[in-house]
């Protein structure tokens, strides 16, 4: 072996993360070009929007100046892109204060009710479909399947009013609006519980989905005839044998769901009166604050690039065959 | 035989079938010695296969039924759940046909190796990994100890292979079954790995039950012989017998279709039509239909099977006369 192999082989695993988190910044750069395009394409003129049609001419043109839409667009694309590595993502136009400052301040809120919302469905799903799979088609499995159904036909901002309407006002476990920016921990924890719930349903019904298949299919493959006949017990076979390999697919159903959560976000914030990046875009839509609006697309395209490297990594992790190269 | 290491007698499976039970095995009966290598030849579809899984339990249990005594050390099996995985991987192991696919992608190999030891001599995970790393020591692995640590697909299918023998003699077995051990493996790596099958065997002094569709194989490493066709034993000898003097018409056509250095291929035997389906199994003798010998009673009354000469025997009207 020469020195450079044994260098690669021994460092491996984090060469592996290195490249991996490295393969992300061209998306994440082609990402950010087609959102600056595509608000720039936005119909309507933003220094019109902020100063309303009473607005003189001269007021307007001095506006545009101050904001740089007179520079030529590949200018505005260079300072756009300066200013996101240094962290200035412009000044909102509804607030006067810093974008990156106001993403920063919202953004925990999503995260934590969106990764509430992945832990609940994958400790419920997960069980649920290897439940599933161990009682196929006997009661167990079509009490799950139509449960999951039910849980995947159910809206989301229904299941939240539902939510509401059942843990906050008929039994008050929990607050109706889990506003609450300050608080304790556990006010904090107690009000993200129904939102995370409303979140997870879709989830849990998607991973039973997942993980009831790919249990089958793994039960089937030859490694699970070799396990039973060295003479494991049938809860190793399970255990140890099947269950590894079949939460691989299973990560991928989680890693694309995350994408589609962080989106349901919008609904859920709403529904329970929720600071977070749901609400901040509903508003900042509505009011025409383009450098907002473009720093949340910016956020929600970097909160999945990551979220795909992470689910990456998680199969490295599960699966020694692809750390490979 | 008391002291066989394995004995079945009248072993019978069948599968259900559109709403019927249909037999893929028929009254098998045959015994393995202790030190002795039986191998079992046929077709596709002759219930090879089924008979090795019957006895070791692996079929699925909703659509098969298990009838018939097997003896493994002397005591009948009861074909309890709890028993058989208790029995199995311990006193009966098994290699597979499909190196490629029959070891966990996700676990260590030397791990894989381990597990019959913790599982069946209760060995801690440190000791039985020590264990692993000479089992595969044993079967020829180069570098065993930094090997053990890595994952099947770092492995070729010859030396997928001799990490599934290692497995199945960790706990030295009384009898190991090995179905179609080198079908999947290039013709050099063949050799090696039935070299190294009978090498074990004899130093172990287990029984090796052999399932093959090669009489190849068969040649290179069997003590006697049994040829199955549709579900049950047509002839069953020595292998010098065997092959010097077959007596069914089917081992005849099985010896005639090796290929030989001395012929043209336009010249290899193949025997006409196929196995016929579970399903469609025709009354009296099954190979009747491809029989160039069979006669009116062949196609009416199925033949058992009659010893002809010492521990030679066949199921032939024709050839064995048998009485039925």
């Amino acid at each position: 072996m020469t020195a450079l192999s044994e260098w690669a082989e021994r460092y491996r695993a984090p060469l592996y993360i290195a490249k991996r988190i490295l393969s992300g910044i061209p998306t994440l750069l082609a990402v950010l070009t087609v959102i600056f395009f595509a608000i720039r394409t936005l119909p309507g003129d933003p220094a019109l929007a902020i100063l309303g049609d009473t607005a003189t001419d001269a007021s307007i043109a001095a506006l545009r100046e101050k904001l740089g839409l007179n520079l030529p667009i590949w200018r505005q694309y260079l300072d756009f892109l300066g200013g996101l590595f240094q962290g200035d993502l412009g000044t909102s136009l509804v607030y006067g204060r810093s974008v990156a400052s106001e993403l920063l301040r919202v953004l925990p809120y999503t995260l934590s009710l969106t990764l509430a919302s992945i832990v609940i469905g994958t400790v419920i799903g997960v069980p649920l479909g290897i439940l599933s799979a161990l009682h196929r088609n006997r009661f167990i499995d079509y009490a799950t399947r139509v449960f999951s159904l039910i849980g995947f036909s159910f809206p989301v901002f229904y299941a939240g009013i539902m939510l509401i309407l059942v843990f906050a006002v008929w039994l008050p476990w929990f607050p109706v609006m889990s506003s609450s920016v300050d608080g304790t921990i556990i006010e904090k924890l107690r009000g993200l519980v129904l939102p995370a719930v409303a979140g997870s349903l879709g989830l849990i019904a998607m991973i039973t989905r997942a993980s009831r298949s790919s249990l089958l299919d793994v039960m089937g493959d030859d490694y699970i005839r070799t396990a039973r006949a060295k003479g494991l017990t049938e809860r190793t076979v399970l255990y140890r044998h099947a269950l590894r390999n079949a939460l691989i697919p299973v990560v991928t159903v989680i890693g694309l769901y995350f994408a589609l959560i962080i989106g349901n976000s919008v609904l859920i914030e709403t529904v329970f009166t929720r600071p977070g990046l749901g609400s901040l875009i509903i508003g900042s839509l509505d009011n025409r604050d383009y450098p907002m609006v473009q720093g949340l697309l910016v956020t929600y395209a970097a909160i999945v690039i990551v979220i795909n490297i992470l689910t990456d990594l998680t199969y490295s992790m599960i699966d020694p065959r692809i750390n490979r190269a | 035989m008391s002291d066989a290491a394995l004995s079945v007698k009248n072993l019978t499976t069948s599968f259900y079938i559109n709403g019927e039970w249909h037999p893929a095995v028929r009254n098998l009966s045959f015994d393995l010695a202790r030190d002795e290598t039986l191998a079992i030849v046929g077709e596709s579809g002759s219930g090879k296969s089924v008979t090795v899984m019957s006895i070791m339990r692996l079929l699925a249990e909703t659509g098969s039924r298990i009838e018939g005594e097997v003896m493994l050390d002397g005591n009948v099996l009861t074909g309890d759940a709890d028993e058989m995985q208790r029995l199995r991987g311990d006193r009966m192991a098994m290699i597979f046909q499909e190196p490629m696919t029959a070891l966990n992608p996700v676990l260590q190999v030397g791990f894989q190796v381990a597990e019959p030891l913790m599982q069946h001599r209760g060995m801690p995970k440190a000791e039985a990994m020590a264990e692993a790393v000479r089992l595969l020591e044993q079967v020829g692995i180069p570098s065993a100890k930094s090997r053990a640590l890595e994952y099947p697909h770092q492995f070729s299918g010859g030396m997928r292979q001799r990490v599934m023998i290692a497995m199945a003699l960790a706990c030295e077995p009384t009898v190991l079954f090995a179905d179609e051990p080198t079908t999947a493996l290039d013709v050099t790596i063949q050799a090696q790995v039935l070299g190294l099958l009978e090498d074990l065997r004899h130093q172990k002094g287990m029984g090796l039950l052999l399932i093959t569709h090669s009489m190849g194989v068969v040649a290179a490493i069997a003590d006697r012989v049994a040829v199955m066709y549709a579900g049950a034993i047509v002839e069953t000898g020595p292998v010098d017998k065997i092959f010097a003097q077959p007596i069914h018409p089917y081992t005849e056509g099985l010896l005639k279709s090796i290929p030989r250095p001395d012929r043209d291929a336009s010249e290899i035997y193949s025997i006409p039509g196929s196995v016929p389906a579970l399903d469609k199994m025709p009354k009296g003798c099954r190979f009747a239909p491809r029989c160039p010998l069979s006669t009116e009673r062949c196609l009416n009354d199925d033949p058992s099977l009659e010893m002809v000469t010492d521990g030679h025997s066949a199921a032939c009207w024709v050839r064995a006369g048998g009485a039925s």
